[in-house]
């Protein structure tokens, strides 16, 4: 790999600033506040994907707000993707095409977000993992869940639910895409 | 409260209290939006649990003190862990470690530096405080 992108720091030097399409909102984060939460813990079903074996095991019991902690085991095959920049005046980055891991990989650490999409029904999970392969490359990134196959030995998975807490996809002006954002949940959503 | 004697490190017993989700707007800070957040709810100390998105550009130290930074605009987040505690004047400190993916999907790691790691699109953050029932030091321990 050779130097470019890739900046030692000397002395004082300006950060980055990016300019998005939409006008500046005022709030510069959002946050909501759960005084309660409760915790569980998760061992896979190897073969079973991650929207299988979470995403739907967590909406069947009335979790659907939730962080999410992914620990060691791994993917017999998974895909996933990572953010790129475009020169685009409507929005300043995309999404690579998918890379795909198709021979087993581990997994190192993963954190991702359990909430709604737009409709306010469908759940929606949004996990980032760090993976390694057989030859020790680490990779990672955006992981689809539907493609992420639990591997022989499963990974443990760490869950509390944001009780108080509704995360749900929302259309935000400022960068014209629409993203997970928190509100206080209208009601208590587990019974 | 269980103290082992002799032990030589500094260890606290403590609970988790409020768990906080926070999404964070683009150019603003990852460590410090961490630690104004503390400071708006009050947490003397916190664990961050995990987040997710992507920064406009990392910038990322070793212990050793040695610095660098990534660019590119697109800078994806992959892992992240850390603790905010207030320090001796009670301005919380955020100390976030993790790792980065830059567009190409070289993976990197360290220490954000504070005020040089700003987001590109969106952050989401998992906040647990941390309720300590009272510190312990070494030297108290061995007695």
């Amino acid at each position: 790999m050779g130097d470019e992108g890739f900046l030692f720091r000397s002395g004082f030097s300006s950060t980055v600033r990016v300019r998005h399409p939409g006008p500046l909102s005022p709030e510069r984060f959002k946050s909501v506040v759960s005084s309660t939460s409760s915790a569980f813990r998760l061992k896979l079903r190897a073969g079973a994907n991650l929207n299988e074996s979470i995403v739907n095991e967590l909406h069947t019991r009335g979790i659907h707000s939730a962080a999410i902690n992914m620990v060691g085991g791994g993917f017999s095959r998974v895909s996933f993707c990572l953010t790129v920049p475009m020169g685009r005046a409507d929005q300043i980055a995309s999404y690579t095409p998918p890379f795909k891991i198709e021979t087993p990989c581990d997994m190192v650490v993963g954190s991702g977000t359990l909430g709604l999409d737009e409709d306010g029904k469908t759940p929606l999970f949004h996990f980032h993992a760090l993976l390694t392969t057989d030859d020790g490359t680490l990779r990672g990134g955006h992981i689809f869940p539907e493609t992420a196959i639990v591997g022989d030995v499963p990974p443990v998975v760490f869950i509390r639910s944001l009780d108080a807490i509704s995360v749900r996809r929302r259309f935000d002006p400022e960068t014209n895409f629409s993203l997970l954002q928190p509100e206080p949940a209208a009601q208590r959503l587990r019974a | 409260m269980s103290i082992v004697k002799g032990l030589t490190t500094e260890w606290e017993e403590g609970r988790t209290g409020r768990i906080i989700y926070t999404r964070i707007a683009p150019n603003e800070d990852l460590v410090q939006t961490v630690e104004k957040l503390c400071n708006d709810l009050k947490m003397q100390t916190a664990v961050v649990r995990g987040s997710l998105g992507s920064l406009a550009q990392a910038s990322l130290e070793r212990s050793s003190g040695k610095t660098f930074e990534i660019t590119g605009n697109a800078i994806e987040l992959l892992t992240i862990s850390g603790e905010v505690r207030v320090d001796s004047d009670g301005v919380p400190r955020a100390n976030i470690h993790g790792t980065i993916a830059d567009t190409e999907g070289h993976v990197f790691g360290g220490r954000f530096v504070r005020g040089r790691n700003p987001v590109c699109i969106t952050v989401e953050l998992v906040l647990e405080e941390w309720l300590a029932d009272a510190p312990l030091s070494g030297e108290r321990l061995v007695a």
